[in-house]
């Protein structure tokens, strides 16, 4: 019966991903699942080991879906194509993490290299210094003891919903109230940490 | 923190206010800390996404993967296949060139795009880690207890009438069960709330006019569509789909 399975397209995955809404868990997957065949190219190309590649993927596809809510992907190559070489780049960042031992260098795995390259050359170093020194293990504990609501709001953000669904979903009034709870979400966080820095 | 990091991020501050921040940015070390504890907490809201995400996927059942054997080269067929084959693609030709005569084809198409719509809302609710009655409704939904979905947005609406998220449930549960006169009240409910960043209902009171399919249902599914197409609360994916079934519709007026 494998045989007569059909994938739905990659237009209806991304359409269903870029609405939003109640499906588009239902789309992600499907994406996720419709190239599931890549983790074993990343162990036959790059010789990653099954998991190694497993999670190159898994972090590729999730690239894509922050892409394509952010109107990143503009659609000039097959979405097949995009998550190929996104897949492509992340294999090589695990290879390069795996045989150096440059760790300044990959610190920054992770780091969103968009946004950091958005801000002026001459402040950039300064900032990720700053992230450098700040502790990540301490952050994400902080985030555990925010309350219920701030840490559903700013997990919902970091999964890339627009405001506009998490109105809608934690039902707020509007997407300037989500905004300004956010950021208040966010200012209770930093006095967590910086708390807890202290102590 | 200050208010327009965000907006500095995600692109939406003028060049002035621009220029203004980054600036600032070079003089206020506060500042500067201010946008590394954004970044990084992004950073590490990331981490935790990727690790559940993909937790998540490895939980996915084996058919909902696409395995390298799909990719890999199927093995070779027989003369008879081959031949079998040939006849049913000759076969469905003729067909299709019969069909293609009638106006009636595009009908199932277009009522199975609404049928696959309608499949795919509420698939998934991950938003809220506590239950609570909207949350339970949508579950019931989900797992095909129309009755209990629609009896616990019910209970939500003697509440709070105006509930948005309970009319929605509450309209798409009487949907399904073909409840369609109950549907639509719920549905133009919902359209008549103001103030609602999006709202859905006249494009839902569409679908139900559509599934029904009486004789006036698609007049009225077209005037709510054409609404739809350029209602500022209706989401973009409802506007897409707004305009493919009003060409389907048009195809069929054809």
């Amino acid at each position: 019966m494998k045989l007569l399975q059909k994938s739905p397209p990659d237009s209806a995955i991304i359409h269903g991903i870029c609405a939003g809404g109640t499906a588009r868990r239902l789309h992600e997957n499907q994406l996720y699942g419709k190239y599931t065949y890549f983790v074993g190219e990343g162990v036959r190309k790059h010789r990653l080991s099954e998991d190694e590649s497993s999670m190159a993927y898994s972090d590729a596809v999730l690239t894509v879906i922050e892409h394509i809510n952010a109107d990143r992907f503009e659609g000039r190559s097959e979405l097949k194509t995009y998550l190929f070489q996104i897949f492509n780049n992340k294999c090589v960042d695990l290879i390069r993490r795996n045989t150096t031992k440059k760790a300044q260098v990959h610190q920054a795995n992770g780091l969103d290299d968009y946004h950091l390259n958005l801000l002026p050359d001459d402040t950039r170093t300064a900032v990720q210094q700053l992230m450098h020194q700040q502790d990540t293990q301490l952050l994400g504990q902080r985030l555990q003891e925010l309350g219920d609501k701030c840490r559903q709001m700013l997990m919902a953000w970091g999964e890339g919903y627009k405001d506009a669904e998490i109105a809608q979903q934690m039902d707020y009034q509007s997407t300037d109230v989500v905004k300004t709870s956010r950021m208040r979400c966010l200012q209770k966080l930093r006095k967590l940490y910086l708390n807890g820095k202290q102590a | 923190m200050n208010d327009h990091i965000e907006d500095y991020f995600n692109e939406n501050l003028p060049p002035p206010e621009r220029t203004k921040f980054e600036e600032e940015l070079r003089q206020n070390s506060q500042l500067r800390e201010e946008v590394a504890f954004y970044l990084k907490t992004k950073q590490v809201l990331r981490e935790q996404t990727l690790a559940e995400r993909h937790a998540e996927w490895q939980q996915l059942p084996d058919d909902e993967k696409a395995s390298s054997e799909l990719a890999a080269p199927v093995r070779r067929l027989d003369w008879w296949q081959y031949a079998a084959a040939a006849v049913l693609v000759l076969a469905m030709g003729i067909g299709w060139f019969w069909l293609s005569g009638t106006k009636e084809v595009s009908r199932p198409t277009l009522a199975q795009s609404v049928d696959s719509y309608i499949g795919q809302e509420f698939e998934t609710v991950t938003m809220a880690s506590e239950p609570d009655s909207l949350e339970m409704a949508k579950g019931y939904y989900n797992e095909n207890r129309l009755d209990e979905a629609l009896a616990v947005s019910q209970d939500l609406l003697k509440r709070n009438p105006n509930h948005a998220a309970a009319l929605e449930v509450a309209g798409v549960a009487a949907r399904r069960q073909q409840k369609y006169d109950l549907a639509i009240g719920y549905f133009q409910r919902l359209a008549a709330i103001p103030d609602l960043y999006i709202n859905p209902g006249s494009f839902y009171e569409a679908t139900v006019y559509l599934k029904r399919g009486e004789a006036s249902d698609l007049k009225k599914a077209r005037e709510l569509l054409q609404k739809v197409k350029s209602d500022a609360t209706a989401s973009q994916k409802q506007k897409a789909q707004a305009k493919e079934w009003l060409d389907a519709l048009n195809e069929m007026a054809e």
